[in-house]
């Protein structure tokens, strides 16, 4: 594998005996042990990342606030300083660029967190669109990243930092010390779970991650892998980009009207307005299958009579959902194909298996506000 | 890796052991592991005939989807249905509770074909 990039925390997961597999271009732990138990862990106690491989632009200068903003679905003057916003940046056609964080340090100074996989693109792109007088600077080199989520997560860090992160509000952000370690802490993540998400310098990682491990130790925290990763923000229906979002999808396509701030100007929001207007043409559905096959992405999505079913759209993501116990899909459909309490066909190997749509999400994240409607 | 000593086994790391004609068959500890969690085992029928390195089922593990490929070949005459009703039985017991199959051998010289628990240890040596 060529130019395939590591962690800072590499050698940790060798050493804790993970199975390493090649992600967005880094090799990352897929899982430790055991991806259900990894789940089970976040879920009733806590489990660590290294999300390490996320990437991040700096914007800073005069006019970042309103740069930020004509890129951004969300509009960064509504922003406090120290407020994390999640927006994606659009497609002139509406369609998603990424999924990305708005860290907001103040008018002048932001953080953008953004996919892995993306990150070349992504800078390119915010570089691309540049306006007015403000430094873009990709410096995904300079932070490493863990999380740390689930219910006892606020009990393991209050123990390892002076800063009072009780008091700490979802997605509020500050600046402060970790095991002596300058970071910067997020109450945000991708589980679900309450939690943090931890920025520090390349260098403290290895210390941060295995003071965060002895630290949790008591509290039954386990290191999590990328597998782990996924079925806990699947059961929450979070959106993966690759898998959910894509070039091809537009937030008003995947029920994310709660990223769009529609009085400010930013690109691609003349395409969502004329897509308004002529009537949104697909919808993102979840599916509850009846069996334990799982419908993985891609896989089409069919209704009507068992016999002969149609077509109506494909599986974005799919998973067994270990908290729920069972297998469940999420598909984009046609806007009018079904509603709740209906019937879909998924051929999974071919087999035809029957699932039922149910509501997004699978199962409350019980972190902060509520991310679908 | 724990590898049972009177079964015989493939080199896509299935596992049979015959006893008067017919093999119950299953996935080695090495597969298993390879597949992570499982949650699906897919229909195997009873009164199929299977014919050795033919699918005779899948499985689904929640990193991904595998076959499973028969090690003998003859007539499935029972099935595992605790196993398919409970998967994680094979990552717990694999060559015990595990079991997926029991298969009349209609080729009873193909089990001279697979390898011994040894030569699969040394198959399989990490």
């Amino acid at each position: 594998m060529a130019n395939v990039l590591r962690t800072p925390l590499y050698d940790q997961h060798v050493k804790l005996g993970a199975t390493m597999v090649e992600f967005a271009g880094y090799e990352m732990p897929i899982q430790y042990t055991s991806i259900i138990e990894e789940h089970n862990a976040c879920r009733t106690a806590a489990g660590l990342f290294d999300v390490s491989h996320m990437g991040e632009i700096e914007v800073e200068g005069p006019d970042a606030e309103k740069f930020v903003s004509y890129i951004s679905t969300w509009d960064a003057s509504l922003l406090e300083p120290y407020e994390v916003k999640y927006a994606e940046f659009l497609y002139p056609e509406g369609t998603v660029v990424d999924d990305f964080f708005i860290y907001k340090y103040s008018s002048t100074k932001f953080l953008l967190v953004v996919n892995a996989a993306n990150y070349d693109k992504d800078l390119a792109w915010v570089a691309g669109h540049k306006l007015g007088d403000v430094t873009i600077t990709g410096a995904t080199a300079k932070y490493a990243e863990i999380a740390l989520q689930g219910p006892k997560a606020e009990d393991i860090l209050k123990g390892m930092t002076p800063a009072d992160v009780v008091e700490l509000g979802y997605f509020r952000f500050l600046e402060t010390t970790v095991g002596e370690r300058r970071c910067i802490v997020s109450r945000t993540g991708y589980t679900g779970e309450d939690g943090f998400e931890i920025y520090c310098r390349p260098e403290d990682a290895v210390f941060l991650w295995n003071a965060t491990l002895d630290a949790g130790k008591p509290y039954g925290l386990l290191p999590n892998g990328l597998g782990a990763r996924d079925t806990l923000r699947f059961e929450v229906c979070y959106w993966l980009y690759g898998h959910d979002l894509d070039n091809t999808i537009t937030p008003l396509e995947s029920g994310q009207n709660f990223l769009i701030s529609w009085d400010h100007d930013f690109v691609g929001k003349s395409a969502l307005l004329a897509m308004k207007e002529r009537g949104v043409p697909r919808k993102w559905i979840g599916v509850k299958m009846n069996s334990r096959a799982i419908p993985r992405n891609g896989f089409d999505c069919l209704a009507g009579s068992p016999e002969a079913p149609v077509k109506i759209g494909y599986v974005t993501s799919g998973n067994y959902c270990p908290t729920l116990g069972g297998s469940y899909a999420l598909c984009m459909v046609e806007k009018d194909a079904v509603k709740a309490g209906d019937t879909v066909f998924i051929p999974i190997r071919g087999k035809i298996e029957a699932g039922i749509v149910v509501k997004r999400p699978f199962m409350q994240p019980k972190a902060g506000h509520k991310h679908d409607r | 890796m724990k590898i049972q000593e009177d079964a015989r086994y493939a080199k896509s790391d299935e596992w049979a052991r015959a006893e008067g004609g017919v093999a119950t068959v299953g996935v080695s500890d090495y597969a298993q592991q390879k597949l992570g969690d499982v949650v699906f085992v897919g229909e195997i029928s009873v009164g199929a005939t299977v014919k050795a390195g033919e699918i005779l089922t899948s499985v689904e593990s929640v990193k991904a989807a595998s076959d499973i490929y028969s090690p003998v070949s003859g007539k499935v005459v029972a099935v595992n249905h605790e196993v398919i009703a409970k998967p994680e039985l094979i990552n717990a017991d694999p060559y015990g509770a595990g079991w997926l199959a029991k298969i009349e051998l209609s080729a009873p010289e193909e089990l001279n074909t697979l390898m011994s628990a040894p030569d699969y240890a040394e198959y399989r040596k990490e």
